[in-house]
């Protein structure tokens, strides 16, 4: 049955409305492989053209060199008619009713994170801020394993033992940006890579803005973390909107070239997000074991009634927690410590910097550094710049 | 009977004494010239001709065999040029040599002209180093090559201008009239003729404390920062806070130039530490040596002294890799058709690179992914990265920032230090052969050698826990610490120089920090 499923997402001119359609008319896609001319025009929006392909592409060769190839490389195929076919996708015609995965099966669901490649500090911390809450209560992370936020959505998702799913812009077995190898198998490991392109599909802007539909599709909340003015992630959020998905935007600076899409889309009636807070109340709750995926919206207000905090820490509780900790120990902070702290109070420096108010006395200032490094008080920024870690207290 | 006189050749960095054999046979007028020379040496027939035909003689219409003994080692280069002249000369009675006997004391190198005129040829120092070792008394050089022939004592170096000259000593006509004062050059020691000061980087006290700690234990280094933010800088005056060279060290370095014909100011030792700084373009032959007569490439001409491999992460990973086993051994070999050759590399190896594929890792405008960047530093083998003791971050500086008046440390302070933490590294290593720093040590010495105090055990185990250091930079860590330790003249060490030796390695605290699976 499968070898014809896929012989039917492969005929030219034949979409996953057309798809869908048939099948609703026919028992199977063997049947709409073996049927003729004039059943096939007896079906609903099939006209003459569609028909006619249908017959004259009526041959499994390539169908079976693309299930062998699945069979060797180990990759699974979902189609509508799987009961793990998210309910999402069956109420968009223009899903696609076959898709290709590796890893494993895909939870139904998700958030999905998106951004511009060229992302900045800023995008980064919030993707990352995002993807690990996400991880933490069970809600899958979505996202295209493009370079910039994509990656770091995967990425900060993963470190915090969460599931995540990587649509991909070509086949499930390419690479795509190269830098993204390793990344790539550590999805496969523990979560899912994704994709509507037969194995073997080289990745290809082209085919970015079917994948992100598809994406868009897939979601129940989309978080447009950064983005430029044409950016592909701001589409995205676009096609969000059109599918009535829940859609929210980091608010930017109105100087920075990749907040233009993000606050351009807050005016559009994005909602503003400003917490992953917001990500867990509107409504996503355990994806984990629950097999019936899409829980109501009653429900889902029961259960975060029932639970009010989630059982897991928050960031905010366990930073809270740790400054506490740290407090006894500041009054038995060394001379040389404290002068390092008060310095660092206005702004992060780089060692050098720190060094030239030290210059008398410097085997105490690299011992100073340490201790205080150690302690947690210190944290580096990217280019080996020192600053205090964020005190948690001013954001509570 | 065949005439016999003394000439030299190199190999490696060594000469040794070759013998020119000629002899005149009667027989159809030809030249030959056997002993495996290349084709340098089958050319000065042609010149010793005109040479001497220029000079007042005649070449004798017979048949000449000219034998380069030993015979079985390939022989290559035109200062055989000068005693085949002269034993053709004796071969045919054109001139009478005052002291027959005594001419064995006597050793020849020069190439001719076809004027006469003798000209300067390379490895001089070397091949006259190889005279006095054989037993030879006296040795005319060209007259631009005296001051480097010099070079070598206990033995009399004569210099000449052409082969007229030549043979009117030989013969009694006229004494020797240059005589320089043996041993003048070898006096100025210690005077840095780069004018390189550290006294001009201004800002960096981080850096230059690890630079010092570099220099004092023999850590290689590697300096990660944007564009212009003064790597090169520093690293060209590294060289003037390593401890000055022995005058063995010194022979060394200068023989090494005088083979690679880089020996612009002959007349004296190269005294300064050399630094060497390779374009990321070079070759790997380029780097290593080799060539057709197999050259020493820059590892050996930075022998005693410091390779900067400025851009290291351009540079083909083929050439980086090609390094690892000179790094390890100290020299190399190398190995062509025509010969093998052996060089000391014994060097400090300074890297600079940037941090990210765009250069301004860490500042707004950079916007290279985690991935980017890891896949950017990558290029780096782990094997040389392991070879890395020290990275250190850079960042430019800001002078506004800088208090009024600020100045530098002078090299001269800093290189105090260094020698200091030397002499207690050298008491430390006399017993271990092969070891004369720090940053040789094996983990065996690692654990026969460094005491930490209970106050830096913790404070290592600590930094383990937090920062997931790698296994291997365990070991580094303790000699880094080590080094500080000598710096501060301890025995033991203590938690403070644990402390700074966990500073130093900004890319693996970087590693650590970023977001990548």
């Amino acid at each position: 049955m499968l070898l014809y499923f896929l012989w039917l997402s492969l005929v030219k001119g034949i979409g996953p409305v057309a798809v869908k359609r048939l099948l609703a008319h026919f028992s199977g896609p063997e049947e709409i492989y073996e049927a003729e001319l004039e059943d096939l025009l007896r079906v609903e929006g099939i006209g003459k053209v569609a028909a006619t392909s249908l017959v004259e592409a009526r041959s499994l060769r390539e169908a079976s060199t693309i299930l062998e190839r699945c069979q060797k490389k180990n990759i699974r195929i979902l189609t509508c008619l799987d009961e793990d076919y998210p309910d999402s996708l069956h109420d968009i015609p223009r899903a696609p009713a076959l898709l290709y995965y590796s890893g494993i099966a895909p939870k139904k669901g998700g958030v999905a994170l998106v951004g511009s490649r060229k992302c900045s500090a800023y995008g980064k911390e919030v993707a990352c801020e995002a993807a690990s809450y996400l991880a933490r209560h069970n809600v899958p992370v979505l996202s295209g394993m493009a370079a910039g936020i994509d990656g770091y959505a995967h990425t900060a998702c993963l470190k915090a033992g969460g599931y995540t799913i990587a649509f991909l812009g070509g086949g499930v077995d390419t690479v795509y940006p190269s830098e993204h190898r390793e990344l790539k198998e550590k999805i496969a490991a523990s979560g899912t890579l994704l994709s509507f392109f037969p194995p073997g599909t080289p990745a290809h802007p082209s085919r970015f803005p079917s994948r992100n539909f598809l994406m868009a599709a897939w979601a129940d909340t989309i978080l447009l973390v950064e983005a430029g003015k044409k950016s592909g992630a701001l589409l995205i959020a676009e096609y969000g909107m059109k599918l009535s998905k829940k859609v929210m935007a980091v608010p930017g600076s109105i100087y920075s070239g990749q907040s233009v899409g993000t606050n351009a889309l807050l005016g559009r009636g994005a909602e503003v997000y400003c917490s992953p807070e917001q990500l867990y109340c509107s409504g996503l709750l355990t994806y984990g074991d629950d097999k019936s995926g899409f829980s109501s919206a009653n429900a889902r207000a029961k259960k975060t009634e029932i639970h009010g905090q989630p059982e897991d820490v928050t960031p905010q509780k366990s930073l809270m927690s740790r400054t506490k900790k740290l407090q006894p120990d500041a009054g038995k902070r060394s001379a040389s410590e404290s002068d390092i702290l008060q310095l660092l109070e206005t702004s992060p420096m780089s060692m050098d910097q720190l060094a030239l108010h030290f210059r008398d006395n410097r085997s105490s200032f690299f011992e100073a550094l340490t201790m205080l490094e150690l302690d947690g008080l210190l944290k580096r920024l990217p280019g080996g710049i020192i600053s205090l870690t964020r005190q948690i207290d001013e954001k509570i | 009977m065949a005439s016999i006189i003394k000439s030299f050749a190199l190999t490696g960095v060594n000469g040794y004494l070759v013998e020119v054999e000629i002899k005149t046979i009667s027989g159809k007028p030809s030249v030959t010239i056997v002993g495996l020379g290349d084709a340098s040496v089958r050319e000065s027939s042609e010149r010793i001709q005109a040479s001497l035909h220029e000079s007042g003689f005649e070449f004798p219409k017979m048949k000449v065999v000219i034998n380069l003994a030993p015979g079985s080692i390939k022989k290559s280069g035109s200062h055989f040029d000068l005693a085949m002249a002269l034993g053709l000369l004796l071969q045919s009675e054109q001139i009478v040599i005052q002291d027959p006997e005594r001419l064995h004391v006597f050793g020849f190198l020069g190439e001719l002209s076809l004027n006469g005129v003798i000209k300067p040829c390379r490895g001089v120092l070397p091949m006259v180093e190889a005279a006095r070792n054989a037993g030879v008394e006296k040795i005319i050089v060209p007259r631009d090559n005296l001051k480097e022939a010099m070079l070598v004592n206990g033995v009399e170096v004569l210099g000449f201008e052409n082969l007229k000259e030549v043979v009117s000593f030989l013969s009694g006509e006229k004494d020797y009239s240059h005589v320089l004062e043996q041993g003048q050059a070898t006096t100025n020691r210690g005077n840095h003729a780069s004018g390189n000061d550290f006294k001009d980087v201004i800002g960096q006290d981080a850096l230059m404390q690890y630079i010092v700690v570099a220099a004092a234990g023999g850590h290689n280094l590697l300096m990660i920062g944007s564009p212009g933010c003064g790597k090169s800088m520093a690293a060209s005056r590294i060289p003037t806070i390593l401890p000055a060279m022995s005058e063995e060290e010194s022979l060394e370095v200068t023989k090494i130039y005088s083979i690679a014909g880089l020996l612009q100011n002959s007349d004296s030792l190269i005294l300064e530490r050399p630094f060497r700084a390779p374009h990321h373009n070079a070759s790997t032959n380029a780097l290593v040596g080799g060539g057709n007569r197999a050259i020493p490439g820059e590892i050996t001409l930075a022998h005693n002294g410091v390779l900067f491999l400025d851009e290291i992460a351009e540079f083909s990973k083929k050439s980086l890799e090609t390094l690892r086993q000179p790094m390890e051994d100290n020299f190399i070999t190398i190995s062509r058709v025509n010969q093998t050759n052996t060089y000391p590399c014994n060097f400090m190896l300074v890297a600079a690179m940037n941090p990210c594929p765009c250069g301004y890792y860490g500042d707004s405008k950079c916007h290279c992914s985690d991935y980017k960047v890891l896949q950017y530093r990558q290029k780096i083998s782990g094997p040389i990265m392991d070879r890395m003791d020290i990275q250190k971050n850079l960042q430019p500086v800001n002078f506004l920032d800088l208090p009024v008046g600020a100045e530098g440390y002078s090299s001269a302070e800093l290189r105090e230090k260094v020698e200091l933490a030397r002499a207690v590294q050298y008491e430390r290593f006399k017993k271990v052969p092969g070891i004369n720093c720090n940053a040789q040590m094996s983990p065996a010495q690692v654990k026969e050698f460094c005491f930490l105090d209970n106050e830096a055990m913790e404070l290592l185990r600590k930094a383990y826990e937090r920062f997931h250091y790698s296994a291997r930079s365990y070991h580094k860590f303790i000699k880094l610490a080590r080094t500080l330790a000598d710096l501060d003249g301890s025995m033991q060490i203590r938690r403070r120089d644990m402390a700074a030796a966990l500073l130093a390695r900004d890319l693996e605290r970087d590693r650590a920090g970023m977001m990548v699976v």
